[in-house]
């Protein structure tokens, strides 16, 4: 284990992030961001102005000093589009070099397109769907388009919101005329990108929008926040609500954008492009809203940085289930013992197979139960003692993907009822769900408290599982060539739930 | 104490015992020892609560020591404790009303951990070597009916504690109705399985040198091998198991001359020590033969006191930091600056040493919840904080450090007072007090770059003034510190301020 660091310097702020690698997974220990606006200078003139290096530099020393403290096998520092433009550039990386001992790599739009790709891989499960993943930065914007899985093509465009509001912004609030020039320069590139790219991705079918950066991000908080929604890595928001959002604040001067609940006041004059930029798809490709994702470059580079040392996290393994083997990634975080992980998780869809249709489940629940089987230990890492309740904190915690809020209180509900008291209405959170969400809880808990129960010895000993339903009574009938002590006195404790939420007595015979 | 007599009561998962001493000049004599065997513990393990007429049975035995008690003219110089047996049943306050009421006995139940402290204190007063056995590395065990506590000790620190419920009685009940030929293999897995989970959540390879058990187990093992000297050996107890593995109480009790309900636990106890020898990779488990109702006694009577209590404490805390990859340097020097602040404005805030070292964990622990996310991490830090079980710490206390925790951070709009309503009301200022020095304190490292190297504190009649020698203009930490200081203002009512001044300048 080490760990590793990637610096991003970009056109609006310089982020840092350090990352600990473990066997199958890392872990962010640091991330650290700086709104430095280094663009703005490059946009407008073409060159970084000494006062924008010297801001640069204190930065960078800055980020070193934090990097001293820490021991750090390696060290990643990748540079974009206020780089790729700026005449002094090459005497700026220089500078770093002397002033910081830095290497500073300038990499292409496309490059970078590519590892904003990465990142969203990691958070979103796109084996069976096309998608679109659009990282508005200051001076540019990266879409890179993915059909199940795969890259198909990455672009880059001088879209940047920084760059844009400097181009055509000129007045405080803006001028019925810079808004209409503005959104139709934004118009005119997004076709222009799309055309001469070799696949025309504003004309191709998309199922999801993906937005990362911090602007886009700002305006899924605006609106999580507005609805008292939890907050979470990936967010999702309504087209309408970004309409309503951008003409909420198209006349207002900076000023009073500034004042608007939760908007970020750093980005009170750059986020109209975006808000535009970002509607101006939706409409394109028909998608009614679109997904925030809180990572980008930063955590593309990171990932990126792990494959160059041999290790593919399990979500690039398992290109087919990104949800399934970020799973696997939380689980070893937090030491789970996987093979017994997997071993229940593997018996309970034995169970659910054969119980689903009497029990009306679907695969939506299985999904449920498959992320609460695999993590329903983890609490184990807190303490052995009431360890399913710490599960069901860490669960709750966690960035698992692929599920909604609402789906991961259930999960990690399920997850708590794997041993000790059945459900209770007097229980803290599984009172406030729906009755259908408490009975869906019920049932599938009860699959995975038998299934957890079957693998009582933690060794694997249950090969399958046939299982037998009649009138009044199921019957599980194990195969194995093993004595099943243990297995069969985790039954008798655990078959209670199951019992319940079927209403049928529960043998193992 | 001083001098004159005492009285403990012990109602454990098998048997209720008493010890009454005379203390005088520090010395203690035994004047009587009585056991009352009545297994509460079958009752609780296995249906989740005690008979009508066990209770009744019980009542009765609690007469009985009433009245010694009153022979003996003590008073209220007893003391009377409970264990698993009472501490798990569903009905335990009825148990213990009734028992008030027809013996006028205050009962106190112990929580495991308290029970695992004091079996610790008394084995480490017992055993002379003991610190030198911690600090190379020691497996402590109490083995009892209803639970093993199991603590790893190692260079001062406490790197495992649990009380696990896997104690001989409960096991024996969990597969009492399996047969002869087949139990012991299911005690086997059972008991395997408890240790391999243990071994599965430490981070590394144990390198412990002793093992150290007490509790009822021992008397039962050292009557039928009767050892004459303070250990037991492998071979001595895998011969005796593989003698018996197969055979039934009924002929354990007729081969060995022992009571029948100690038949019935004698192989899980051997299964027991013999897995945990295999666990700490050992041949011997020495023991002390200090019983825990004498073991009470010292304890109540302050005759046994913990020495290097505070630092085990602390070294326990930064091991626990690590687990969570924690900023080690932060944490140290957060703590540092805390107990500064904490010595320095005394006259200010009235505290004790006590609330000195719950200031000092929380320094040492506020971040820990980085682990979880960066996010809301002092939630987490409380979480984490909250589900920690250390022998010698109450919950109550557990929960103040989770709770400065929680407040280390200013999160906008927030209030704490669900967490504070929960703490009785001498505790509510404490903690403002507390999480007043911890925040100051960790604004004087926000960078976590340890610029600050050190600060003197002037107290003036209406302000302080933090002076600090640091090493480069720290803008972060006067940033947060104007940020994280308005507590205290609010808190002591005085205006804090800080000067820094770069060190060779």
């Amino acid at each position: 284990m080490g760990n590793i660091a990637v610096i991003d310097i970009g056109s609006n702020s310089i982020r840092m992030q350090v990352s600990e690698f473990l066997e199958k997974s890392y872990r962010i220990v640091d991330d650290y961001k700086e709104l430095t606006r280094i663009g703005d200078d490059v946009f407008e003139k073409g060159y970084f102005s000494e006062k924008t290096i010297r801001k640069i530099i204190d930065v960078l020393k800055l980020m070193k000093r934090l990097l001293d403290n820490r021991k750090i096998e390696v060290l990643n520092i990748v540079a974009t589009e206020p780089f790729r433009e700026a005449k002094n550039s090459i005497d700026v990386v220089n500078l770093i070099k002397k002033e910081c001992e830095f290497d500073v790599d300038i990499i292409s739009g496309e490059q970078e397109a590519y590892l904003i790709y990465l990142a969203a891989a990691a958070n979103f499960q796109m084996s069976h769907l096309k998608a679109l993943v659009v990282d508005i930065g200051g001076g540019s914007t990266e879409f890179s388009l993915v059909d199940k899985g795969e890259l198909i093509c990455a672009i880059s465009t001088k879209l940047g919101c920084s760059r844009v509001t400097k181009r055509f912004i000129k007045h405080d609030p803006p001028l019925l005329d810079e808004i209409f020039q503005l959104k139709n320069y934004i118009s005119r590139g997004l076709i222009k990108a799309s055309i001469d790219n070799a696949v025309d991705f504003l004309d191709t079918y998309v199922d999801i929008v993906i937005c990362t950066g911090g602007t886009m991000n700002n305006v899924a908080d605006i609106s999580y926040k507005e609805n008292s929604k939890s907050d979470s890595i990936v967010k999702y928001v309504e087209r309408k609500f970004l309409k309503k959002l951008t003409s909420d604040a198209e006349w207002k001067t900076v000023d009073e954008r500034m004042k608007m609940n939760n908007l970020e006041p750093k980005r009170a004059d750059i986020i109209l492009p975006a808000m535009m930029l970002v509607d101006l798809l939706l409409e394109k490709t028909a998608c009614s809203g679109f997904y925030s994702l809180r990572a980008g470059l930063r955590n593309g580079l990171t990932i990126s940085v792990l494959n160059n040392l041999g290790i593919e996290l399990p979500f690039q393994n398992e290109i087919k289930d990104v949800s399934y083997s970020r799973l696997i990634e939380i689980g070893n975080k937090f030491s789970f013992e996987e093979e017994h992980a997997r071993h229940v998780t593997d018996l309970a869809k034995i169970i659910f197979e054969s119980l689903k249709k009497p029990m009306k489940l679907n695969g939506i629940h299985w999904k449920l139960l498959e992320a609460a089987s695999i993590l329903h230990d983890i609490g184990n890492y807190i303490s052995y003692s009431s360890h399913h309740k710490h599960s069901y904190y860490l669960i709750k915690n966690s960035d698992i993907v692929g599920f909604n809020d609402n789906e991961i209180e259930m999960i990690a509900n399920i997850a708590r009822y794997h041993r000790r008291s059945l459900p209770k209405e007097g229980h803290e959170p599984y009172k406030n769900l729906s009755t259908i969400e408490k009975n869906t809880i019920n049932k599938l808990s009860g699959i995975l408290k038998v299934a957890d129960g079957l693998d009582r010895s933690h060794k694997s000993l249950i090969s399958d599982l046939k299982i037998e339903i009649r009138k009044q009574d199921i019957d599980i009938i194990p195969q194995s060539t093993k004595d099943l002590y243990l297995e069969r006195k985790g039954f008798v404790y655990k078959k209670d739930l199951l019992e319940k939420a079927t209403g049928k007595k529960i043998h193992l015979l | 104490m001083k001098n004159g007599l005492f009285a403990v009561i012990n109602i454990g998962a098998s048997a209720f015992r008493m010890h009454i001493s005379e203390y005088a000049n520090g010395h203690e004599k035994l004047l009587e020892y009585l056991v009352k065997p009545l297994s509460l513990g079958r009752d609780t393990f296995s249906k989740g609560y005690i008979s009508l007429e066990n209770v009744y049975k019980s009542t009765k035995i609690l007469e009985s020591f009433k009245n010694k008690i009153d022979e003996y003219r003590i008073g209220k110089n007893y003391c009377a404790v409970c264990t698993s047996g009472v501490r798990e049943a569903q009905n335990r306050y009825f148990f213990l009303d009734h028992a008030k009421i027809h013996t006028g006995l205050d009962i106190k139940i112990l929580n495991s951990y308290e029970e695992i402290y004091i079996k610790f204190l008394g084995i480490k007063h017992n055993i002379e070597q003991f610190s030198a056995y911690e600090e190379k590395g020691l497996l402590f065990a109490n083995i009892s009916s209803g639970n093993i506590a199991l603590s790893i000790h190692k260079g001062e620190k406490i790197i495992f504690s649990a009380s696990l419920p896997y104690g001989s009685l409960r096991v024996n009940e969990i597969f009492k109705d399996v047969s002869v030929l087949k139990k012991y293999k299911a005690y086997e897995q059972y008991i395997y399985n408890m240790f391999y989970t243990i071994r599965s959540s430490l981070p590394f390879k144990l390198n412990l040198f002793y093992i150290i058990s007490s509790g009822s187990s021992i008397d039962l093992l050292t009557d039928i091998i009767k050892s004459k000297r303070d250990c037991l050996k492998r071979k001595t107890l895998e011969e005796l198991y593989h003698r018996l593995r197969t055979k039934n109480s009924n002929e354990i009790v007729k081969e060995l001359g022992i009571r029948s309900s100690d038949a019935e636990v004698l192989l899980p106890v051997l299964i027991i020590y013999l897995n945990m020898m295999d666990f700490a990779g050992k041949d011997r488990i020495y023991f002390s033969k200090y019983s825990f109702p004498y073991i009470l006694s010292l304890y109540y009577t302050s005759n046994i006191r913990d020495r290097g209590y505070n630092k085990r404490l602390r070294n326990t805390f930064y091991y626990i930091g690590d687990r969570y990859g924690f900023d080690r340097s932060h944490a140290k020097i957060v703590s540092s600056f805390s107990l500064k602040l904490f010595d320095s404005l005394k006259q200010m805030h009235l505290l004790k040493l006590k609330e000195r070292l719950l200031l000092e964990g929380s320094a040492i622990l506020h971040d820990i919840g980085y682990f979880i996310d960066a996010e809301h991490h002092e939630e987490h830090s409380y979480y984490i904080t909250k589900s920690l079980n250390y022998p010698g710490l109450s919950k109550g206390d557990i929960n103040i450090i989770a709770i400065i925790n929680f407040m280390h951070r200013e999160v906008p709009g927030r209030d704490y007072d669900t967490l504070i309503s929960s703490l009785p009301v001498e505790k509510r200022l404490l903690v403002f007090k507390l999480a007043s020095l911890l925040r100051v304190a960790d604004s004087l490292d926000s960078s976590h770059m340890q610029l600050i190297k050190d600060f003197t504190v002037t107290v003036d009649v209406d302000s302080i003034i933090i002076k600090a020698r640091t090493l480069k203009h720290p803008f972060l930490e006067h940033l947060a510190f104007d940020k994280k200081s308005k507590m205290f203002i609010e808190t002591f009512g005085v205006k804090i301020f800080l000067e820094t001044k770069i060190l060779y300048e």
